[in-house]
């Protein structure tokens, strides 16, 4: 009945499916003590029976369980669900009879080099691709299909090398050379077009989860833009993998790394993080832990390790243990569990070097200026200093007592608007009219408007109801206010006098909230406005940190506002030693030791350092002191002045510097020197800690790296990763570039080439490309020229109805696949043939247009997407900011992942959004009118001249009649429409930022927007056939 | 050749995928209006079902930022006792905590008023008086557990049955499951509003539809502008227009399907026409304008004000219109400080929509296959957090309705001090099973294959249990 029974591709996926999730890898979950995934498992003796007797099906325990009629002895059980059919049955009975060998999983096994089949009746090529496709086909009824057409191919290549079709010139290049070679030299030009690397890209950062935002909860902003241009440039330079492979993992640990290979450490960055408060540190490490080896399994290994975080897993090899000790590899990096990403990495651009050594020059000559002068300045100060102590040598301080209360007048307001508090409403200074002092301050407007100060750090404490607030004023006889108040803030504002008219809407009549003192001043010269505390409200020790300046309507001045009290002298920090180290704590004017010892609790202060504080009042300070120390004071005043200035100019260069560097690239890169301990975590469990503590290791089945006695890091992880013995990266890699060319991997499952994913469809010549591949210096360029320079790549995506039907999947390869091309490559099809595509090569994201109100559920903080200008609106897709947790919804319709895990593959779907996008998103509709200018510029002036310029174009082909025909109509029907409603016409053209040409009739130019927005719409514009 | 005169036989015979011969032939007919189709084109279902489903849909009332359960549905007068004594720390050491990490863990009594209610005489906050009237329809559970214990991870263990991002959320597993019944709506639709505390941050992760195919993902309806993202026609271009543009789009589609043959081109002409529709029907659906003032008034809607009283009510509209699964968000329920006062204030602002929804369904005979769910995505700690209370994972409170849930009963318990669910434990994975079993689907055997595993709303790890005990 059967020549073979092949392990791999037949047995191993039923035991996987049906018997491993309790007789597998994991022996927390396994029955029975029985094991199926290995021989000795499945062999050893159960006591008189086994499961598997080699050539004995009939003794065999697992094929009587298979057709027990006892639902107790009914493997698999039947609460499970799962029942093996009656042909699958039939190749594990038949794999026991013949002898029951046990293969170990292919993609463990070390990459074969396969002979390359010498000849075949299914094709003439030489193409090693071509033959050992044709030696499966051998079998089979079919054959490969018929070359595809010439623009069909050329389409299909511009799609899967650059990811846009190719303009009308590009074409014709191609086309109409007539050379043998004329495919080979597009594939070499292609190759070396920098959108290559851009393409690629779009892949690459689907799988290592690369997105703009950091994931979690607040999904605040990160920039590792600069990651996405390595990445693209690494494609493009033709970087080999293996070299890539250990940049992206440890290129920070290479000796001397250079800047970019510290760019592509940031790969270790790119997981979602969180900024939630309430995160817990331990917790979000254990998160991230587990997603690092998530990620670098697929990534790296095509391996599923997901389910080693909670127990050994179930289908293949990887331990728990393997999982953390994989863990232990980035235990290294240095990063905040919980909070913002800092970068720290800046990345100058060449203009932006300059400007910083410029800056840094400046800051060269202030420091020298400084330290030329100072020393000089300084001496001064300590002579100044020297003389101030002796004349005060034998001067007797005392504190005052309160017999000495005086009245004080204390002026809150005068020639600037105070510096030690807050500020609302314009402080206009004017030297005319003036009061008092150099400067009054300006108001004018209509209605109700103000300005005040608030939070002031040195209040005014209420000494007692007598205290006498005043304010002088000029009213402009020309526009005199109608009302006038003052408002005082005691903590809230709820105190208020007023002159003239009842208009400003404050507080309530006649109380201390709202009371009126008199009528409006006389015009035209000052007055003094006043008000008591008593009057307003106010007692004893109440503190007046603001005051408001209202008027309604008019023109007026106000200067020298301040308040008449009395003041006790134990209070007056002029006075009073104590009260001024009572306040000196705070006072930031005041030199830092100062402020220290006046922070001491005072029984703490030794003897000298109360003598500091008291020689240091006594010598700045205190009022009542003889005239000529006050002298003195002042040229010690004026030196210290200079001193700060000097210290000042340096300071403003650091400044500089540092708001300069605030506006670099800046880039979030692996960074070592941490040394965290990894434990292995009992079912995932982050509080569990009574797992054991383990080393950096590789998977203990794959080996074990030889790094003596040194503990072994992310440099050795990757030189293992790209080494001789480990079979999976080539055949990960090879497989997922092939899945780009031909629409399907040769193991169907990318992320998994693991015991669940699909045995390869053709494993000998997966084992040759990648064998080729790890040997020819990981060369990538090469792989994909050798993929796309075969016959398979170059014929018909066209099924025969049979090949249809008997392989959907395209499993045989008799035919080319046809999709859908990438979300990002709608767009950038779109854009690239109307002609608004910017072409420029990376840079920090972009924002095209986006709906407003898409981003309302995001929240701390709050924020809106602020679509960019110009250029930023047509960059090819990849470039568009990325957010995980609101992904661009029209990229989203068409399947673009939110990279919140790695996509190996994304799927292809096919739902209204799609239509609805096109349709309506302004990007496309701007695309399409932009198409239409070109149209209707072009030299022939027909109708049907400009259709078939339309389809060559948008689809690289003539139209066809019928075509033609649905044109024409639409045209017709749409000119009449525009013609007789030109708004309509015109509000369609000004959609999107960029000028519609004027110089076309503006109804024209709407008729052929619909034409345009057909062809972009049309399936064909956006598929690879 | 004339288009509009292409083959019929040809055509039919290319049309593998997602469309019904009656709704081509009125397509050749250029009359696509007349047949709707299922939204996206033809979703089978999924799932083998038991024999007795009892509910065709889900409303779930998501009470987003973690409702405190001590001053909703779970009276705890132990706690008052205690009020401001330490938390026995026998209970709290070695717990999770999110924001009282290294703080002092006092007590902290309930902050509002509890009475009974109904017939049933269910015992809950007065801060629901609305809820109060439909006391006899609800089954509350008391005795909820979850393992996340922050606000996005918590979510999307609620939605997906894991913290890992990427799995399909329960809407679209249910979709995924039962296949769409709508004419031309989405089958699974999300609506959001906010009020009453800080509102969380809410991501799309939360009705996406993970591994599983696009067209289950959730699709999210807005207050403003497009109520669908991209909904309107561009400036300048009436529905005619339009029409004339999506006409000549899937003729020319059909011209090059009759020598390509590829059904994705013919689920794109479907998808076409779709679009077309609910460029219609979604408006249609969104203007509450025609609903009689009397309902208006029962839910305290005014319409177009976003609130969640109109959500309710689009949500009933939508469950009319047999949407598989719809999912709300009230964002306003993150209490940190203030509880009693914002707990009272949020109340004020989901009570009537609730219960006018519950009552609006029951006058309607929907009641009985629609299972209306209500909570958040965890509880708050029966211990202060200045006057508010922190996340709280090991114990708190939903509610249902309808779908074959008994009401005017209580399900489970937590302590006397309100912080672990101690009697009739129900795990998040418990309450996904008893719903998908309401819904006649087993979870056990409901799974979908993804990176080599059997993937499934209710986990692969542990088992999950039905809560036979609230079933009527």
């Amino acid at each position: 009945m059967w020549a073979n029974v092949d392990f791999t591709n037949e047995v191993r996926p039923i035991l996987s499916e049906y018997c491993f999730h309790c007789h597998g890898p994991d022996k927390s979950t396994r029955e029975a003590k029985l094991r199926l995934d290995l021989s000795e498992g499945a062999l050893r003796d159960l006591g008189g029976y086994s499961a598997v007797i080699p050539g004995k099906p009939e003794d065999s325990e697992l094929v009587f369980r298979l057709h027990s009629d006892d639902k107790d002895e009914l493997m698999p059980p039947p609460e499970t669900g799962k029942r093996l059919s009656e042909k699958q049955k039939k190749i594990l009975e038949e794999w026991i009879k013949r002898g029951a060998v046990y293969e170990e999983h292919w993609s463990f096994l070390p990459i074969d080099t396969p002979s390359v089949p010498t000849k075949s009746t299914k094709t003439k090529s030489k193409h090693p691709v071509d033959l050992f496709l044709a030696k499966r086909l051998e079998s089979e009824a079919y054959s490969f299909a018929q070359p595809t057409e010439k623009k069909t191919l050329l389409r299909r290549l511009y799609f899967d090398l650059l990811g846009m079709p190719p303009t009308l010139m590009d074409a014709n290049q191609f086309l109409t050379d007539k050379s043998d070679n004329a495919y080979d030299q597009l594939v070499d030009r292609l190759l070396a077009d920098q959108r290559f690397g851009e393409r690629m890209a779009v892949h690459w950062l689907d799988l290592v989860r690369y997105s703009d935002t950091i994931g979690y909860h607040s999904d605040n902003f990160m920039e590792v833009s600069a990651y996405r241009d390595y990445v693209i440039d690494a494609f493009n330079e033709n970087m080999s993998y293996d070299q890539f492979v250990i940049e992206n993992l440890a290129g920070d640990l290479i000796p001397e790394s250079s800047k970019r290979q510290k760019i592509a450490s940031g790969y270790n960055r790119l997981l979602q993080t969180t900024q939630e408060g309430g995160a817990q540190a331990a917790e979000y490490t254990a998160i991230y832990q587990a997603d690092r080896v998530r990620n670098f399994g697929v990534v790296w290994l095509g391996a599923t390790t997901g389910c080693a975080q909670c127990h050994d897993h179930k289908f293949d090899p990887f331990t728990i243990k393997d999982f953390y000790s994989l863990a232990a590899f980035f235990a290294d990096l240095q990063e905040k569990p919980v909070g913002r990403r800092n970068p720290n990495l800046l990345l100058p651009t060449h203009e932006q070097e300059v400007k910083l050594s410029e800056l840094e020059l400046d800051k060269k000559e202030s420091e020298r200026k400084r330290n030329l002068h100072k020393p000089k300045i300084q001496q001064e100060e300590k002579e100044l200093a020297k003389e101030l102590k002796e004349m005060l040598a034998n001067f007797l301080y005392s504190e005052p007592n309160k017999d000495e209360v005086q009245k004080k007048e204390r002026i809150l307001v005068e020639d600037s608007a105070p510096s030690d508090a807050d500020l609302n409403g314009e402080w206009k200074l004017t030297e005319h009219p003036v009061f008092s002092g150099s400067k009054s301050i300006m108001r004018t407007g209509q209605g109700n408007n103000q300005h005040y100060f608030i939070n002031s750090k040195n209040p005014h404490h209420v000494f007692s109801e007598e205290d006498e607030f005043f304010a002088y004023v000029y009213l402009d006889p020309k526009n005199p206010p109608r009302q006038i108040m003052l408002q005082f803030n005691d903590g809230s504002w709820s105190r208020r006098a007023y002159w003239g008219e009842s208009l400003i809407p404050y507080g309530r009549e006649n109380t201390t909230s709202r009371i009126k003192i008199g009528p409006l001043p006389e015009l035209e010269k000052w007055v003094r406005l006043s008000v008591t505390a008593k009057k307003i409200g106010l007692k004893t020790k109440d503190k007046i940190n603001g005051i408001a300046f209202t008027q309604w309507d008019g023109t007026l001045y106000w200067d020298k506002v301040g308040v008449k009290t009395k003041i006790d002298p134990r209070q007056d920090p002029d006075l009073s030693l104590k009260k001024w180290i009572s306040l000196a704590r705070n006072n930031k004017s005041l030199p830092v030791n100062i402020q220290t010892l006046a922070k001491k609790e005072e029984k703490d202060r030794s003897e000298t350092e109360i003598q500091s504080l008291s020689q240091y009042f006594l010598n700045f300070v205190y009022k009542k002191i003889p005239a000529n120390v006050v002298e003195i004071r002042k040229k010690l005043q004026e030196t210290k002045g200079k001193t700060i200035s000097l210290d000042a100019a340096v300071k403003k260069a650091n400044d500089a510097i540092k708001s300069h560097k605030d506006t670099f690239r800046s880039m979030l890169v692996s960074q070592t020197g941490n040394n965290r301990m990894v434990r292995i975590l009992p079912r995932g469990n982050w509080l569990d800690q009574s797992g054991e503590v383990v080393e950096p290791a590789i998977p203990e089945f794959m080996g074990k790296l030889d790094t003596k006695d040194r503990k072994a890091n992310r440099l050795d992880l990757a030189n293992w990763v790209v080494s001789d013995n480990n079979p999976l990266p080539a055949r990960a890699f090879t497989n997922r570039i092939w899945k780009m060319f031909f629409g399907y991997g040769l193991s169907r499952r990318l992320e998994d080439l693991g015991g669940q994913g699909e045995p390869p469809t053709h494993p000998k010549l997966l084992d040759h490309l990648a064998s080729k591949f790890r040997n020819n210096g990981w060369d990538v360029k090469k792989l994909i020229r050798t993929l796309v320079t075969s016959d398979a790549y170059k014929q018909s995506s066209v099924p025969t109805e049979k090949l249809a039907k008997n392989d959907p999947l395209n499993r045989l390869y008799a035919r080319q696949s046809r999709y859908r091309v990438d979300a990002e490559f709608v767009r950038d099809t779109a854009l690239s043939i109307s002609g608004l595509l910017v072409s420029d090569i990376g840079g920090t994201s972009v924002k095209p247009y986006q709906p407003a109100g898409y981003w309302q559920h995001l929240n701390f903080p709050a924020r809106k997407w602020q679509a960019g200008k110009g250029d930023d609106l047509y960059r090819r897709g990849l470039y568009t900011f990325h957010c995980r947790s609101f992904t661009h919804p029209a990229m989203l319709a068409f399947d673009a992942p939110s990279r919140e895990e790695c996509t190996a593959e994304r799927p292809r779907s096919n739902i209204p959004q799609q239509a609805l996008a096109l349709l309506n998103d302004p990007v496309f509709v701007e695309a399409a009118r932009v198409f239409a200018e070109k149209l209707l510029t072009h030299s022939n002036k027909e109708d049907l001249a400009k259709i078939h310029y339309a389809f060559q174009c948008a689809l690289t082909r003539k139209p066809t009649k019928e075509e033609v025909q649905v044109m024409t109509e639409l045209l017709s029907q749409q000119r009449k429409r525009y013609q007789e409603d030109e708004e309509a016409a015109l509000a369609l053209v000004k959609t999107g930022q960029k000028k519609y040409n004027t110089n076309l009739p503006v109804s024209e130019l709407a008729a052929w927007t619909s034409v345009s927005r057909t062809l972009l719409n049309m399936y064909e514009t956006t598929a690879r056939f | 050749m004339n288009p509009t005169f292409i083959n019929r036989r040809t055509f039919l015979n290319q049309a593998t995928v997602g469309i019904g011969s009656t709704a081509l032939s009125s397509m050749l007919a250029g009359n696509a209006m007349a047949n709707p189709q299922a939204w996206p084109a033809n979703l089978p279902p999924h799932a083998k079902l038991s024999g007795n489903p009892k509910a065709k849909r889900v409303i779930f009332l998501c009470m987003a930022g973690g409702p405190s359960h001590l001053e909703t549905f779970d009276y705890k007068p132990k706690l008052k006792e205690m009020d401001g004594k330490p938390m026995p720390e026998s209970i709290t050491k070695g717990q999770p905590v999110a924001q009282l990490q290294g703080k002092q863990l006092k007590c902290f009594a309930p902050q509002l008023e509890f009475k009974k209610w109904g017939k049933s005489g269910q015992y809950f906050s007065s801060a629901f008086p609305k809820i109060g009237g439909i006391a006899d329809d609800i089954c509350i559970v008391r005795s909820m557990t979850t393992e996340q214990i922050n606000h996005d991870p918590a979510h999307t263990y609620m939605n997906t049955g894991t913290q890992i991002s990427g799995r399909p959320s329960m809407g679209s597993w249910v979709l995924y499951g039962l296949g769409a019944e709508t004419n031309n709506l989405p089958g699974f639709v999300v609506l959001t509003s906010v009020g009453g505390g800080q509102n969380q941050p809410i991501a799309s992760r939360q009705w996406h539809s993970g591994f599983l195919p696009s067209k289950y993902q959730g699709v999210h309806f807005h207050s403003k502008g497009d109520p669908v993202l991209y909904l309107s026609n561009p400036n300048g271009v009436t529905n005619k227009d339009q029409r004339s543009v999506i006409d000549s789009v899937n003729q020319l589609n059909r011209i090059g399907n009759l020598t390509l043959r590829d059904p994705e081109i013919s689920t794109k002409i479907s998808q076409y026409e779709m679009a077309f529709r609910m460029q219609a029907s979604v408006p249609d659906l969104m203007d509450v304008s025609n609903e009689p003032k009397h309902v208006l008034d029962m839910y305290g809607a005014k319409p177009g004000d976003g609130s969640f009283a109109s959500n309710c009510l689009l949500a009933r509209r939508l469950a009319e219109r047999d949407v598989r699964f719809i999912h709300l968000y009230h964002r306003g329920w993150d209490h940190h400080g203030g509880v009693k006062n914002n707990v009272q204030k949020t109340a004020n602002l989901v009570d009537q929509g609730s219960a006018a929804l519950v009552q609006d369904l029951k006058q309607r005979g929907m009641l009985d296959d629609t299972l209306v769910v209500w909570g958040g995505e965890f509880g708050r700690t029966p211990m202060a957090q200045g006057n508010g209370r922190d996340h709280h994972i090991k114990g708190f409170s939903i509610w249902m309705a309808g779908g074959g849930i008994k009401g005017g009963i209580s399900y489970g318990n937590t302590d006397e001090l309100g912080y672990n669910a101690e009697e009739n434990v129900v795990h998040v994975r418990d309450f996904h099973a008893t719903m998908l079993h309401q819904l006649g689907i087993q979870s056990q055997f409901f799974t979908h294959k993804h990176q080599g595993l059997d993937f499934r709303l209710t986990g692969v790890d542990e088992e999950a249990h039905i809560i036979k005990g609230i079933l009527s």
